[in-house]
């Protein structure tokens, strides 16, 4: 009995898998049932989930304890914060929708006013002092890097001479590519056009690579766990 | 009229093309085949990263440094992020680092707890003293923002509902003047959230593992020294299993399968709280954690099988392409006169 109850349910992840994948064929009732049932835990799974760990420990409980403890201030906080969360099911009625914008409002606002110095420090001043500079405060056209591959011409030299300036007039040419402010016929626009391509196919290409690699990486993983994990389980189990 | 080669190149059916990559991708692991990779530098700066920690923790003992781990992913990239965990987990316990725990979505949770557990009891890890897991930290910014001065009144609890308060080990670490370093392992935009609340506002040093999807996102944020070292995809934590490998044989310097084995026979268990793991292993339990330890380096045998099968099947794809269009054009020369 306790070997079919430790086989059960890895068998039934296995089938599952297995289900999914028969979609790679074509579309049919096998794989339909497989999709249906995975969207009906999933949300089920997570309602359940929400109720436990946010609902009760983040609104239900501090509520009540601040009551009992004699906290009403802090008990009326937490009920208004909880309406105004509330007010988002207002959605449900045509007539009360207007009711929503309160929260999205609150939302909105808040991150629009409080992110605009971080993103700014994060994605513009960070990223354009590292496209003049090293993280160790070299410069990225430090021609002294040139000097030492002419001294000793090894491929490590070579990359780290020419890393910098590739950076430097990689980000320039793309965004001269991008600047649409005066006419394209521009000589300097014409002239960099297609260098800005090249660099452009360069970063799709790469990022191509790495998904190629992230989805195959999860098929990788559902393949694990049916040739390692499960066989594991399955050989062990069997086996005594 | 007798097909040409390119013509029955053109014409496979996508079945027998899948077929072919599952071939290639099965094939490594029922041979248990496992690829020695080689170790990139933002993979190192990572793991020195922690080592200076280390280090630190070594040379002030009274001031030791904690780790934030946060579990930023969820059940879609499992495959993709768990190994970056165990080796990452690893290394923290390995080194004896203090460390905190935080999730910052719901289905994020029983995977976090599921996988600090499981290589805290690897290493007698004690709950409470050498680790905790505060649980959800929804949503995640106020959570950014408050560790700025003190997150325990933002969790009250932790995961399993102890008060925050009388927690040993946040008594010492709930802001990040103790934290030596923020790991985020992540399917998300969140090491973008990161940096832009703990690193620009409080100057806290980031490490990333991401899924290789948003490697190339991430990328331009190592350069500039913003993480502290990233791990990219399964290549990423193929590496760090590596790195952390001769780590263990060096400090445990024991065969694995014996280490677990005897790690809870000597001790009397019954001072350890079973609420977080048993402390026992048994031997499927033993085998499935000598696998884990090198699940990316087998996954990697199979990478290099499915991008030499796709890259055959590009090449010939596109020489089907060329040689049809030049039969054609002859074809329509041909008639033209």
């Amino acid at each position: 009995m306790e070997a079919i109850s430790t086989l059960f349910w890895p068998t039934v992840a296995v089938l599952l898998t297995l289900a999914i994948y028969t979609f790679l064929w074509e579309d049919n009732p096998i794989y339909k049932v497989a999709e249906h049932i995975f969207t009906g835990v999933s949300v089920g799974y997570m309602i359940a989930q929400s109720w436990h760990n946010i609902i009760m420990p983040k609104l239900i409980v501090p509520t009540t304890n601040y009551f009992s403890n004699g906290r009403y201030l802090l008990a009326i906080y937490f009920i208004i914060g909880g309406l105004i969360g509330l007010l988002y099911l207002s959605r449900f009625s045509e007539k009360t929708s207007w009711l929503s914008r309160y929260p999205i409002a609150i939302t909105v606002g808040f991150y629009a006013g409080f992110k605009i110095v971080p993103i700014w420090m994060t994605n513009v001043s960070k990223q354009l002092n590292a496209t003049i500079q090293y993280p160790n405060g070299d410069s990225m056209l430090n021609l002294k890097m040139f000097g030492k591959f002419f001294d000793n011409p090894t491929w490590g030299n070579f990359i780290s001479a020419i890393n910098g300036p590739i950076i430097v007039i990689g980000v320039l040419l793309v965004l001269i590519y991008f600047f649409f402010s005066f006419s394209n016929d521009n000589i300097v626009v014409r002239a960099s056009r297609k260098p800005a391509l090249v660099v452009l196919m360069l970063g799709f290409g790469g990022s191509f690579g790495y998904t190629f690699m992230a989805r195959i990486s999860l098929f990788i993983g559902r393949m694990n766990y049916i040739f390692s994990d499960w066989i594991e389980i399955l050989t062990t189990t069997l086996g005594g | 009229m007798k097909k040409k080669w390119y013509d029955v190149i053109l014409q496979i059916g996508k079945p027998y093309i899948y077929l072919g990559m599952f071939i290639v991708v099965v094939v490594p692991f029922l041979a248990k085949c496992e690829m020695q990779t080689y170790e990139t530098d933002i993979s190192k700066t990572m793991y020195e990263k922690i080592e200076s920690i280390y280090k630190y923790n070594q040379k002030n003992a009274d001031s030791e440094m904690a780790i934030l781990f946060a579990f930023d992913y969820g059940p879609s990239t499992t495959p993709e992020n768990d190994p970056m965990v165990y080796s990452v987990l690893r290394h923290i316990f390995l080194r004896e680092i203090p460390l905190l725990v935080w999730a910052p979505y719901v289905p994020y949770l029983d995977i976090a707890e599921t996988r600090l557990n499981r290589i805290a009891k690897e290493y007698k890890a004690i709950y409470g003293k050498d680790y905790v897991f505060l649980g959800l930290a929804y949503p995640v910014d106020a959570y950014m923002i408050s560790t700025g001065s003190d997150f325990r009144p933002l969790f009250n609890t932790d995961y399993y509902g102890n008060d925050v308060y009388s927690i040993p080990l946040l008594s010492k670490y709930y802001s990040y003047d103790n934290l030596g370093l923020v790991v985020s392992i992540t399917s998300t935009s969140m090491p973008l959230f990161w940096l832009q609340y703990a690193n620009a506002l409080f100057d806290q040093e980031i490490s990333v593992g991401t899924t290789a999807v948003s490697a190339a996102d991430f990328y331009p944020f190592v350069s500039s020294g913003q993480f502290q070292g990233m791990l990219a995809g399964l290549k990423g934590a193929a590496e760090y299993e590596q790195m952390v490998e001769r780590l263990e044989n060096k400090i445990i310097n024991k065969d694995i399968k014996v280490y677990l084995s005897d790690l809870y026979r000597d001790i009397d268990t019954s001072q350890i709280n079973k609420k977080y793991f048993e402390p026992k292993f048994g031997a499927e339990e033993i085998q499935v954690a000598i696998n884990r330890r090198s699940q990316a380096r087998r996954g990697m045998s199979s990478q290099f099988g499915a991008h030499i099968y796709v890259i055959i099947l590009i090449l010939f794809g596109n020489l089907g392409y060329y040689f049809k269009n030049k039969e054609s054009n002859k074809t329509t020369v041909t008639k033209a006169r």
